[in-house]
């Protein structure tokens, strides 16, 4: 390249950066009208998503997952506690998401980012919405020990689409939990199985397991534009777009619920099956994946006791 | 199998709503919305000036603070200010307030199931009592449903009770028929999509539909009474009761 036609492509660069700046709608607009996203992807595809489990190796679950760039970390640890009088056969699992400063431009450290209740919340409603796990099988000893389960999910990229990442790591971190094998004496004192199992009169051996799951959740968020829905997007598109919806679904479609926080653009019956229509796909996509990576795991499993 | 209710109201019977305004002198505006025993007050203070990095300098910032009836803020009550920020950002036209912020405290005094649209509907009248400029009414209702059947403005016991509930907010414009064909929303005139939407529980995507046409035809009752509402305040009378 000559130097003209080199100093030519570097106007236009600059020029494309500034029109991306001070125009973003109709940026992005320009794309759209061509059926396609900034970042190349037809209008209705989700962003690659990679899941791996057992990240954490001092962790009893975890899982990565990443959508596109959103990068996101669980891990589950576990302590005994005792359950409460009303459910005395039921552990407990408390969710915490959180968006380290690490993880974007406009986070600060100390002060909390205006989505991070919001995802913890949801979080946690979809996780009672959709019973995945059923809160029994944290049980140790009823009415005397079971399982409490810390689940905290960092935020380690955020780029859109930031529930959507976070609920299926949640859903990896849990397929991925193994509850260690215990013993229990009859008064309720759990301790790790390597203690000297004989010597102690009544006490007993709880076998260490994986979770039965239920109804997985999913999550999908579209960003709505008057005339295009664009699933999955990324922090820019969510930032030019400004109106989301989030359809939670369990793997097979079956709708949760529907999440509109406000925002401009009304959303019309029709947008709203169109969302339902876009979930549906994208939980057969998900569940693929999902399975996969929780398979792996299951098969690591299966070689460390052999 | 439609259930009896535990007020003997009918699935599509609303409770009684008043609604006052004006009664906070320090506040630039203020409103109290009661449905029976869910009554939220809140007040807007605005536009006034904004520091350092949060001004905006092409729009007012919103900023929402959600007090419970109880105990401290926590994670739920957060969620609830970023829905009703979000929410609020839709009716109040922010361009013609650059570099200020707008405040709207919500302040629960009790809560018998459906406080956050009460919140909303409140938020709504005490912006218009505040005088800040605004695109339109917002009208929210909420909805559970059991069964199928779709129950409107459910109390505690209800909410608790069902598989889901939603509470959805509409946009509280009148039908107009000078409305031109560009602005109606894919064949539907444009006041009938959703502004917001939040639901809890478990709804299947028919059920989610089910409430979706109920509760449109509710906020159409809801919306003319915040606007008579209005109407008779700015004639001098400034309580409203109506059912």
């Amino acid at each position: 390249m000559t130097e003209h036609e080199h100093a030519a492509s570097v106007g236009e660069d600059v020029e494309l950066e500034a029109f991306r700046r001070l125009y973003p709608l109709e940026f992005l607009e320009k794309f759209l009208k061509d059926g396609v996203r900034p970042d190349g992807r037809p209008l209705g595809r989700a962003r690659s998503t990679l899941i791996s489990v057992g990240s954490l190796p001092h962790a009893e679950g975890s899982a990565m997952v990443k959508l596109g760039n959103t990068t996101m970390l669980a891990g589950v640890k576990l302590e005994v506690m005792t359950p409460s009088v009303d459910f005395p056969d039921e552990g407990r699992i408390v969710v915490d998401f959180q968006m380290p400063a690490i993880c974007s431009p406009h986070v600060r450290p100390g002060r909390q980012s205006e989505l991070e209740p919001v995802v913890s919340e949801q979080i946690r409603n979809a996780l009672s919405s959709s019973m995945m796990v059923d809160l029994r099988e944290l049980n140790i000893a009823p009415g005397k020990a079971a399982w409490m389960a810390y689940l905290d999910v960092y935020c380690l990229d955020s780029d859109g689409s930031l529930l959507d990442a976070a609920l299926l790591a949640t859903a990896a971190a849990l397929a991925d939990l193994k509850l260690p094998e215990v013993a229990v004496t009859d008064d309720g004192k759990v301790l790790p199985a390597s203690s000297d199992v004989q010597e102690h009169r009544s006490l007993k051996n709880i076998q260490s397991k994986r979770l039965k799951l239920g109804k997985i959740p999913m999550a999908l968020t579209c960003a709505v534009h008057p005339k295009y829905i664009l699933p999955d997007p990324t922090a820019e598109e969510e930032a030019i777009l400004k109106t989301t919806i989030t359809v939670l679904t369990d793997f097979s479609g079956q709708l949760f619920s529907l999440y509109k926080p406000g925002g401009e653009v009304l959303a019309s019956t029709s947008t709203v099956q169109d969302c339902f229509a876009l979930a549906k796909y994208r939980g057969k996509e998900l569940q693929k994946i999902f399975n996969n990576a929780v398979i792996d795991a299951e098969a690591d499993d299966a070689m460390v006791e052999d | 199998m439609v259930h009896d209710r535990p007020d003997g109201r009918n699935p599509n019977q609303l409770r009684p709503l008043v609604c006052a305004r004006g009664l906070l002198h320090r506040a630039d505006g203020s409103a109290r919305w009661s449905q029976d025993n869910t009554i939220v007050i809140a007040a807007v203070y605005g536009p006034k000036a904004i520091s350092g990095r949060r001004e905006n300098p092409a729009r007012a910032v919103l900023e929402v603070i959600w007090k419970p009836k109880m105990g401290m803020a926590g994670p739920s009550e957060r969620e609830a200010e970023f829905i009703l920020k979000r929410t609020l950002e839709y009716i109040v036209l922010t361009a013609m307030h650059p570099n200020t912020a707008i405040s709207v405290i919500i302040q629960v005094v009790s809560d018998d199931g459906g406080a956050l649209s009460c919140a909303m509907n409140a938020a709504c009248s005490a912006l218009v009592d505040a005088g800040i400029p605004l695109k339109g009414l917002i009208a929210v209702t909420c909805a559970v449903d059991k069964d199928g059947v779709i129950y409107l403005d459910p109390i505690n016991k209800e909410e608790k009770e069902f598989h889901g509930h939603a509470c959805l907010v509409f946009p509280g414009k009148p039908m107009s028929s000078f409305a031109p064909a560009g602005l109606a929303l894919d064949s539907e005139p444009i006041e009938r999509g959703i502004v917001t939407s939040v639901t809890k529980g478990i709804l299947s995507a028919e059920d989610y539909l089910n409430c979706l046409e109920r509760s449109r035809a509710a906020s159409v009752k809801i919306a003319e009474f915040a606007r008579s509402s209005l109407e008779k305040a700015q004639r001098g009378v400034e309580l409203v009761v109506a059912s």
